[in-house]
């Protein structure tokens, strides 16, 4: 194929490849079937020889181009997103093998690795422990909800006090469904409108599930219903630094995870 | 089978149970990877009614160098030609298996070694499951390449010596559990996997019978001393009193003597 690049370009011998020459290697496994099948051996002779003829191919199959099934796996400890110990999970291979068989999170579910299961669970079931994840998700939502920083918008001309509602309600803004049950909010009183407090963050807790807790950065705006008497527009006034409403919280905001796209911009610069 | 006979005179001085793994290996009958098998022993022709025998003439494979050192799972290079058009000559064609380099846990060893595999290989250790499982279950002739009799030879040694994993004696035992059907006799595991050059330098050894070489300078003054000491006692014995005469010797001035 080479050969017939070259001659395209008129036997001018050049290391760049024209644009006629196709150079692409496809390595996979094959099926194969012989075109002129082999001659019938005789019995109790040697066998025939092949002639070239039965060199001749035809594909059948090409087994590397079918998708391959599912793994079922057993996970030998809790992996985010992907679940929790002892559960029975089927992944594609090429991740079951490379992220979870090789590290040692998990192991075939074979028939003998699913008895020893069995009986493990049976054993563990008398003396039960306490969870340690509610489910395969939980941790990923906590992280998720550590990192973000949650708009409360509060009015500019009526007076208020932040209740439990106007966190629930900012969490819906942001697309996050979250009971009055789960959020806890801190004993101190805030209250407008003040224009101090105005990109202060102070701190509530939020709960996954009865079981995994994290903070939640809040950061007041305030806001109107008319146009005109909005505040002027703040370019990236979600960039630390952070400023808090109450001066203890000050610490636990700061060690807080910064949102996502704070961190791809320190990437960037 | 003609290659068998010519090498027979140094094969049958091996042990048993090396010419058998070494038939099983080089010889021996392998699955079916780049054809599909026909069942059966006979076949009908539906239109005219004549019955013909099925033969499974298996494809040829070419292994290169590079075959030993890597786990191909039985697939190999095809060598042969495409016919793409009824009236055009045929090409010659390659048909290449996708080699990728993967790692792979070995639970006996209790290592992780990385591995220029195929997709097959990956495929079959999961029907196994585990790696472990895969090398000691699959015949030699499937294994074929050198590395994967080598892997096969040390895991059936560590099994049958006992030795691994020298600090986890809880795992060691469930793991002979688990792999039991496999725990040959230590005699027979020495032998497995060896190359013939391997076997034969190792038979060399055993038939070898430590040669003690003596000068025969040595030899001969210790038979002489011995020899001297005889006569001593003899005549001690013969003799207790000597007379004067016996001391006579009477070619002691004869020079030509």
């Amino acid at each position: 194929m080479l050969r017939l690049g070259f001659q395209l370009l008129g036997g001018v011998r050049t290391l760049q490849p024209s644009f006629s020459v196709k150079i692409e290697q496809i390595r996979t496994t094959y099926i194969l079937k012989r075109r002129f099948p082999a001659a019938l051996d005789k019995k109790n002779r040697a066998p025939k020889p092949l002639k070239t003829k039965n060199f001749v191919y035809d594909e059948v199959e090409n087994t590397n181009l079918k998708a391959e099934p599912d793994l079922k796996l057993i996970l030998t400890s809790f992996v985010e997103g992907i679940g929790l110990k002892n559960d029975i999970v089927s992944v594609r291979p090429n991740f079951g093998r490379s992220k979870l068989l090789s590290p040692g999170l998990a192991v075939y579910a074979s028939p003998e690795n699913l008895e020893k299961l069995k009986t493990e669970l049976e054993k563990s079931s008398e003396n039960i422990q306490p969870m340690q994840h509610s489910s395969r998700f939980a941790e990923l939502t906590r992280r998720d909800l550590a990192s973000r920083i949650l708009i409360v918008l509060v009015n500019k001309e009526n007076p208020w006090t932040i209740e439990k509602w106007h966190i629930r309600a900012a969490f819906r803004r942001s697309g996050i469904c979250v009971p009055d049950h789960a959020i806890k909010m801190g004993d101190r009183t805030i209250s407008g409108p003040n224009f101090e407090l105005e990109k202060k963050q102070f701190l509530v807790t939020v709960t996954i599930n009865n079981l995994e807790t994290t903070p939640v950065r809040c950061m007041i705006r305030h806001w109107s219903s008319l146009p005109e008497l909005r505040l002027p527009k703040v370019e990236g006034y979600l960039e630390p630094p952070y400023e808090p409403v109450f001066e203890d919280e000050r610490q636990i905001i700061a060690t807080l995870p910064l949102p996502p796209f704070c961190l791809k911009k320190s990437v960037a610069t | 089978m003609s290659a068998i006979k010519s090498r027979t005179t140094i094969l049958n001085r091996l042990p048993e149970c090396y010419q058998k793994f070494f038939k099983e290996w080089k010889y021996g009958h392998q699955a079916a990877v780049h054809y599909i098998p026909v069942e059966g022993k006979w076949k009908r022709n539906s239109e005219t009614g004549e019955v013909k025998r099925i033969q499974n003439k298996p494809i040829p494979l070419t292994y290169p160098k590079e075959f030993d050192e890597g786990l191909w799972g039985g697939e190999a290079i095809v060598r042969g030609f495409e016919k793409r058009h009824q009236l055009r000559r045929r090409v010659p064609h390659f048909w290449f298996p996708m080699l990728q380099k993967s790692v792979l846990y070995s639970e006996i060893l209790d290592k992780h070694m990385e591995i220029v595999v195929t997709p097959r290989t990956l495929r079959l250790v999961d029907q196994h499951y585990g790696f472990d499982n895969y090398i000691l279950q699959t015949p030699p002739q499937d294994l074929k390449s050198n590395l994967g009799i080598k892997l096969k030879r040390t895991l059936l040694l560590a099994l049958a010596t006992q030795d691994f994993l020298p600090n986890n004696t809880a795992k060691r035992e469930e793991l002979l559990k688990k792999y039991q059907k496999h725990i040959l006799p230590v005699e027979e595991a020495e032998w497995y996997g060896l190359t013939l050059s391997e076997a034969l330098e190792k038979l060399g050894k055993h038939e070898e019978v430590p040669i003690q070489k003596i000068p025969l300078k040595v030899k001969f003054r210790e038979e002489f001393i011995e020899q001297l000491k005889e006569k001593q006692t003899e005549v001690a014995a013969t003799s207790p009193k000597s007379s004067w005469t016996d001391t006579l010797n009477p070619f002691k001035f004869n020079k030509t003597v």
